[in-house]
């Protein structure tokens, strides 16, 4: 197991703690570029396939003179703290604004190159050296798709900084919906109000401050968001870990490629990056394109509707968005860089009273039109370590993928959240590097699956235990705690033991992993829910026997199948010296070819743009039974039409549409997708992390035979002065 | 992952002559039903089926429920070539078996499959909850909540299954 027992000696102790030590400068160094992979390889500290070389005083797991078996990682150090003594904060939601006259300077469809004075202290600048405000890549190909068409109406700006106080928190829900937070008292960046605050570059989140950020949207309303760079100019200043470019993805939309947060298209600090998302059904221009159909709406602010073009069978709910930066999505995901973002539609509004034919009426409120928060949920999960001195940790050495060993929910330390005897819905994120989790209620009270990604399902599932939730993945659930008296308490429970990151080891029963025996912290109990109260307005909610059924693509024209392994021992034959290729010990195989490690300029597969008359077929595989790998592909939702071959092999809950799909150990995937309505470059990789960033990306591209996307598109390499371009390669049969 | 239509006979036949032996159900006491599993033949990497008689009683209000019939156990041991710590992989679907009533006579359904992942071992105590509800009514007011726990063999080679026995029982965990 990665971690130390719960009482290790003090011996094994110290050695751990000085192997941790003696590699921080290592870590350092690797996180800010100064040595690379092969540096490492050559020193003998990497071995070739990417692990932490055998040293005494390096790796934790070298076997000591104290025991035969490795001595593992020291735990994070709770200073006293209790588990379930602190209320889990909800969202804070972030502001809404009307758009044109929010934003200045006022966003433009092709990048603002206006130019700046540059800080010194950036990589690569001297004194005097200017470049443009905005990040985003300039000129005509990385313009903002159909900017004219869908002016923004909604502003959204936020910075990425470093720890501060937060005095500006808005739950969106009263205090009595928050178990009893004052919003008005300043919350500094920490775990648990026992726990150190974290020093400034130690956590990097959105606007610097706690609780994780809740963007909002409706279907029809185009949003622009803004990001600010605000993190440190010198690239050293990251307490050891994350990198200070950044890349912001909205994981799942469906937007241009210019605002999908690519890899290589990342600002710097001193930036900022205009994100133009449309907000509009898949099929926009080529399904119910008069916008008759009332299912494809929209909350009009009235309790009405507004219809809008497109395939409502198609509507998202619950996405998230986070750091993309090539080769540090890891770092800097953990380090903060996680928010989620509600959309809501005709179907589901957010209002659970509105009873229009439409709306099914999931439990939320009932105060707004729509939107309501009171007893919609969201559930941020996420693993995270600390040092001795409380700050949060992190080891690039651990290239299965990085476990902690501290649960947090919506960045708080195991924490309890109150509740009335009614039903709630939870939107659950895992936001984890590489750890997996099965969530059960301690007493195996039955919960019902609404969602699988950001797609309500066809049906709802009641299950007593969620199946895997895979990182990136998101399991929409409704509790009744109407079961409950008031005073009672009930938990939701890990059962899911992981020995390291490559995959999740056993699966425990309940009462297993209520017994705390286990050797992996991560299973257990991670929020209690109390029961304080009975509504005050009787629950109308509602969760309908037929949610959103699937699109029927039956008669669609399968155009192309591809087959995609996901490996170790990948190679590259690019050259990394300008930072669009990466080397790692993941990869991807496709085509018959080599197994290849990430380049964000090779282009790896062409999926035909099409008007909803076309679908590819892509193949999924696991390379090996000894890990798994949450596979994310970008832009579109996808259908899982088998697993290992047979359909009976797809469970109930990943029947509906998807964007993360678990290949599982050795397992094989086929799924339906479709390619419309904006183009550019994407990606496919592995959303655990840590094999995303060594190497396991690639870019696909949306080619619809040169018009109006060009083909293939030049691929960007930022620097501070301002984005250059370079011929992509296509990788032969892409 | 097709389960042999011929198969399904001496299975159902053992299953009836198990309970033709007096096999009794009663409270939360454990069925000790025959395991007249199918193992089917099976090699590393592809899914095999066995079918495991099961019974058992989830007491509880309003009534208690029996239920009885056939568990389908998939396992597959995905094989690791790179660090040789394999994966075995289950799949137990408990759909199969049918919930009496005790007091009603109404009938039950079971929602599933479960899905689980285990390191590769010649056995596994395998314990999991899963929903029931009457028949027409799987729905969260209505759902309640057994144990199913099952004695695994398996070939560590295949991931086939070599044994197994299992029934079902209350969920009565700590909150």
């Amino acid at each position: 197991m990665i971690f130390l027992p719960k009482k290790p000696s003090k011996l094994r102790l110290r050695e751990a703690e000085n192997a941790r030590r003696n590699r921080l400068e290592i870590v350092k160094a690797r996180s800010i570029g100064q040595i690379t992979r092969r540096d490492l390889i050559k020193w003998g500290i990497f071995s070739g396939f990417g692990a932490l070389a055998w040293k005494n005083g390096l790796n934790p797991f070298v076997n000591s003179a104290f025991a035969s078996i490795p001595t593992g990682t020291p735990r994070s150090p709770l200073f006293g703290v209790q588990p379930f003594t602190q209320p889990m904060p909800r969202f804070d939601v972030l502001q809404r604004n009307p758009e044109p006259g929010f934003l200045n300077p006022a966003p433009t469809a092709e990048a603002n190159t206006t130019q700046q004075l540059l800080n010194a202290a950036l990589e690569g600048v001297r004194p005097g050296d200017t470049g443009p405000i905005e990040g985003r890549p300039p000129g005509p190909i990385w313009a903002h798709q159909r900017f004219a068409q869908f002016p923004p109406r909604i502003a959204i700006q936020v910075t990425q900084e470093g720890a501060r106080t937060n005095t500006t928190y808005n739950p969106g829900v009263a205090s009595n919906h928050n178990s009893g937070i004052n919003p008005a008292t300043p919350i500094p960046v920490r775990f648990h109000p026992g726990l150190p605050t974290q020093e400034l570059n130690s956590v990097w989140t959105f606007n610097g401050t706690v609780p994780p950020k809740l963007a909002t949207a409706r279907y029809g309303e185009p949003l622009l968001f803004r990001h600010h760079n605000k993190l440190p100019f010198n690239i050293a200043d990251n307490n050891g870990f994350g990198r200070h470019t950044i890349s912001t993805h909205e994981h799942n939309g469906h937007h241009g490629a210019e605002n999908d947060g690519f890899t290589g298209a990342f600002f710097f600090p001193g930036q900022f990056y205009d994100y133009h998302w449309p907000i509009v059904l898949a099929g926009h221009f080529s399904i119910n394109t008069a916008a008759t159909d009332i299912k494809a709406s929209s909350p009009n602010g009235s309790g009405g509707l507004t219809k809008v073009p497109g395939d409502w069978h198609e509507t998202m709910s619950t996405h998230w968005f986070h750091d993309h930066m090539f080769e540090h999505t890891a770092e800097n995901v953990y380090k903060g860089n996680a928010a989620m973002f509600n959309i809501y539609s005709g179907l589901d509004r957010g209002n659970e009273a509105i009873n229009d034919g439409v709306n099914l009426r999931l439990p939320s409120g009932t105060l707004k039109d729509f939107g309501n928060l009171e007893y919609d949920v969201n559930l941020m999960i996420a693993d995270k370590a600390w040092d001795n001195d409380g700050q949060l940790f992190f080891d690039i050495f651990d290239r299965d993928g990085f476990l902690g060993d501290a649960v947090t929910v919506n960045l708080a330390y195991k924490p309890f959240f109150e509740v009335e005897r009614r039903k709630y819905r939870f939107r659950i994120l895992n936001a984890s590097v590489a750890r997996f989790y099965k969530i059960a209620l301690s007493d195996a009270s039955p919960m019902i699956q609404i969602a699988n990604d950001g797609n309500l399902l066809p049906k709802p599932v009641v299950l007593t235990q969620l199946d895997e939730i895979g990182i990136a993945e998101r399991y929409d659930i409704v509790i009744d705690f109407s079961r409950y008296s008031i005073g009672q308490r009930v938990s939701m429970v890990n059962l899911l033991e992981h020995q390291d990151g490559r995959k999740p080891e056993d699966a425990l029963s309940l009462s297993e992993a209520l017994s705390g025996n286990s050797s992996d912290p991560g299973v257990g109990r991670f929020l209690e829910f109390r029961i304080v109260r009975n509504p005050a307005q009787p629950d109308v909610s509602q969760v309908p026997a037929v949610l959103i059924p699937n699109p029927d693509l039956s008669n669609v024209p399968v155009v192309r199948t591809r087959e995609f392994e996901f490996k170790r021992g990948a190679n590259q034959p690019l050259s990394l010296a300008d930072g669009t290729a990466s080397e790692g010990e993941w990869g991807l195989r496709t085509a018959g070819g080599d197994t290849l490690a990430a380049a964000y300029s090779r282009v790896t597969a062409q999926p035909s743009f099409g008007a909803s008359n076309k679908r590819e077929i892509w193949t999924l595989k696991n390379g090996g039974g000894g890990w798994d790998h949450p596979i994310h592909i970008h832009f579109e939702e996808g259908q899982i039409l088998s697993r290992d071959g047979s359909l009976n092999n797809v469970p109930a809950w990943e029947r509906g549409r998807k964007d993360v799909y678990r290949l599982r150990p050795g397992g094989e995937l086929k799924i339906t997708m479709q390619f419309r309505d904006w183009g550019g470059m994407f990606m496919q990789h592995c959303h655990n992390t840590t094999h995303e960033d060594h190497a396991m990306l690639m870019r696909w591209e949306i080619n619809d035979g040169g018009a109006p996307f060009l083909r293939p598109l030049p691929t960007p390499i930022p620097r501070p002065q301002g984005v250059t371009f370079k011929a992509p390669v296509v990788l032969k049969g892409a | 992952m097709k389960i042999r239509g011929a198969l399904f006979k001496p299975v159902v036949l053992a299953l009836f002559a198990a309970i033709a032996g007096g096999t009794v159900w009663s409270g939360d006491a454990p069925a000790q039903v025959a395991p007249a599993q199918i193992v089917l033949p099976q090699i590393a990497g592809a899914w095999g089926t066995s079918l495991v008689p099961i019974a058992g009683t989830v007491s509880g209000k309003p009534e208690s429920v029996v239920f009885l019939g056939l568990a389908k156990v998939d396992s597959k041991l995905a094989p690791d070539p790179d660090f040789n710590r394999p994966s075995l992989l289950v799949t137990i679907d408990l759909t199969g078996l049918t919930g009496v009533g005790s007091s009603t006579r109404a009938k039950y359904v079971i929602s599933g499959p479960e899905l689980m992942q285990r390191s590769v071992a010649a056995s596994h105590l395998v314990e999991f909850t899963f929903p029931f509800a009457r028949s027409g009514a799987m729905n969260l007011g209505s759902a309640q909540s057994g144990v199913a726990s099952f004695a695994l063999g398996f070939d560590p080679n295949t991931g086939a299954v070599t044994s197994a026995s299992g029934n079902v029982t209350s969920a009565n965990p700590p909150r």
